[in-house]
């Protein structure tokens, strides 16, 4: 059972990231839609789109919640203090890193310089996602914290 | 090519021209109306739905409300139309040096196409084209969300296009002019020469990543809504003399339709004058549930009985009769039918007797009392009493008298004995249905017929109402109420003319 515990905390975990970032677009703080972002990886569709990227948003957050574990047992500490700090910096890297390099690999995502092509039609997040909305870097930040304090606190792997 | 010139804006001090409500044609989606003027300039827009905070509002105020204009240089002529059976709206400008083609719509395609392919939220595309000479346009850009409470910080994003903040939405103007931004409002001038199309596209997303519209993609997006709004007219079955006009209505009412719950706003605008300088100015952009019956359930539940209309009580006489006539067909059981059948008769009785002055020989509004209100119509198009009766030709005679406002116009009544607003379009075309339903000859009724046609606009729309002095449209506009009246007309007309062919064939 305890080897199994990991996924669903990694769930939980996973779901409240996606539940704050529903409550901040639904107050008009950000535009960001992670599952839309992701699932239009794979299809035009737009409401297919989003159930595949709600999907996979969990996938990512089971396959985060093993690294999350793997840096417990490396650090000899869990904390849910230590996993927001982690959460911290995943989620400064996917807002500086991972968003500017979203349009290199996004298959239908437009660039900042050549704008929409017959392909590739979506927005790019442009600098820290701003193009997303002004709130959007708080928006990704919290929510990868409030990610790694649950996994910090109740993860018993 | 499309030469792009130096920038230009309006003159400072330059004063702008307040636009009439009937030079105004619509094009929407279904989840929005777009009002642009007989001058190219889009001035009213209420995004994502018709009861949201207007953007371009200068339909209200001229100097602050904002628009979306596109104006020619050395105008000599202009005309417009719908294309064909659809709402897409096309202008056309005649200047010193050529001529100029603008198409304006909002693209809708088929569900399979949305399943296949990305596309944007909400969108106006706008398609200027130079069928000869050369033209040279102005394009002047000033959003205004939230009904103009504060000028927005318009951004240029280059490939991303003009982009303003709204609160959690983006709108976003693409086009391939370059603009230049000054005081909140962005500016464009262009040279189109002839075999020359450009093309701007408005989108509203509340979602990231937004899907970039793709100016190539405007002609096919044109194809596109031409061939839905063309699939979804074929479906009007009306085959009579008046098919354009009832067609336009029926255009103009599923413009108002609300899809995800299938109600009628009843007009896409608000705060448009019945009266010019008056207080009538209503905000029309939501379904009216004029369920009489519970307003009688209300009134009578509150001892208000003798407040009970006429009309009031003719609603529930008709929703009574068509219970009572269920049960007759054997479609309903068990449901006290006997009861509603006394009630029914009751109704009846109390209309005839309390609702009828024999000296002056009409239905009157309010039981013992001689106002008139030109509802009284609906005693005939409800089926309650025969539009050739005695009693139903002399109230059309009094309320022709009392309630005429020139020609076929009619006042809705005249409560404070004065007209406080304009006639309303709705009530000159129950009168043509009355006429056509036997208080008249199908010939009176086809002259009101087309005597109420000449009052719609240029492209064939109606407000609620009609100034009787200068035919001006007054009120919220385009109006279902009135658009629903022509098209009741139009079928009134063509069922009487059935009846007459088909009498005088049995004649012979």
């Amino acid at each position: 059972m305890r080897s199994m515990n990991w996924i669903y905390w990694g769930v939980i975990a996973t779901f409240a990231m996606m539940l704050f970032e529903g409550v901040m677009q639904g107050l008009g703080l950000t535009r960001m839609s992670i599952p839309f972002m992701v699932g239009t990886l794979y299809t035009p569709n737009r409401s297919r789109a989003k159930l595949i990227g709600a999907f996979q948003h969990v996938g990512h957050g089971l396959l985060f919640t093993l690294v999350f574990v793997i840096a417990f047992h490396l650090l000899h500490r869990q904390t849910w203090w230590l996993g927001g700090l982690i959460g911290l910096f995943q989620g400064m890297f996917v807002l500086v890193v991972g968003m500017s390099l979203l349009p290199e690999f996004h298959p239908r995502m437009a660039s900042e310089r050549s704008g929409p092509t017959a392909m590739r039609q979506l927005e790019p997040p442009g600098f820290m996602a701003l193009n997303y909305g002004p709130a959007t870097p708080i928006s990704i930040i919290v929510s990868h914290v409030i990610f790694g304090i649950v996994i910090g606190s109740f993860c018993n792997a | 090519m499309t030469a792009i010139a130096s920038l230009v804006e309006t003159m400072p001090g330059e004063r702008r021209q307040t636009t009439a409500i009937g030079d105004y044609a619509a094009i929407g989606d279904g989840r929005s109306v777009a009002l642009i003027s007989n001058e190219g300039s889009l001035d009213w827009l209420c995004w994502p739905r018709f009861d949201s905070a207007a953007i371009f509002c200068g339909l209200l105020d001229v100097e602050r409300g904002g628009r979306w204009s596109i104006r020619r240089r050395d105008l000599i002529s202009k005309s417009r139309r719908y294309v064909g059976r659809t709402n897409v709206l096309e202008t056309r400008f005649r200047t010193s040096r050529g001529e100029m083609r603008l198409t304006d719509f909002m693209p809708i395609v088929e569900p399979a196409y949305e399943t296949s392919h990305l596309l944007p939220g909400q969108q106006i595309v706008r398609i200027l084209s130079c069928d000869a000479g050369e033209v040279e346009i102005d394009v002047e850009y000033a959003p205004r969300p939230g009904f103009a409470k504060r000028p927005p910080r318009i951004v240029d994003r280059g490939a991303l296009g003009l982009r303003v903040e709204n609160g959690g939405a983006m709108l976003t103007l693409h086009g391939d002019l370059s603009p230049r931004i000054s005081q909140h409002v962005a500016y464009a001038k262009a040279t189109l020469s002839a075999g020359d199309q450009t093309s701007m596209i408005l989108t509203y997303s509340c979602e990231s990543p937004e899907v970039l519209p793709l100016l190539a993609d405007a002609p096919a997006a044109l194809d596109r809504t031409l061939r839905w709004w063309e699939n979804w007219s074929s479906q009007c079955t009306y085959r009579g003399q008046y098919a354009d006009a009832v067609s336009r209505s029926t255009l103009a009412l599923k413009l108002l339709e609300f899809p995800t719950s299938g109600a009628f706003v009843a007009a896409a605008t608000t705060s448009l004058p019945e009266r010019i300088g008056g207080e009538l100015n209503w905000d029309y952009r939501y379904c009216w549930l004029r369920d009489a019956s519970v307003i009688m359930e209300a009134l009578c539940g509150t001892g208000y009985e003798v407040e009970a209309h006429t009309h009031s009580r003719l609603l529930c006489w008709v929703a009574l009769d068509a219970l009572v006539r269920l049960e007759e067909r054997q479609l309903l059981h068990g449901y006290g039918v006997e009861q509603f059948r006394g009630v029914r008769d009751e109704i009846r009785l109390a209309i005839e007797t309390e609702s009828w002055i024999e000296s002056e020989r009409t239905y009157t509004n309010e039981p013992g009392k001689t106002a008139l209100d030109a509802a009284l119509m609906h005693l005939s198009l409800l089926n309650f009493e025969p539009a050739s009766s005695d009693r139903m030709r002399g109230t059309y005679q009094r309320i022709c008298r009392d309630l005429g406002a020139g020609g076929p116009l009619l006042y809705r009544n005249l409560s404070t004995g004065e007209p406080t607003e304009g006639a309303f379009g709705i009530c000159g075309f129950w009168a043509v249905e009355f006429l056509a339903m036997g208080g008249g000859t199908l010939e009176e009724a086809q002259h009101a017929f087309e005597q109420m046609l000449a009052y719609a606009n240029d492209v064939g729309l109606y407000a609620e109402e009609i100034d009787p002095n200068s035919g001006a449209a007054l009120g919220n506009f385009p109006q279902a109420f009135t658009h629903v009246g022509l098209i009741n007309a139009a079928l009134a007309i063509e069922r009487r003319a059935r009846e007459d062919k088909a009498g005088r064939r049995k004649e012979i």
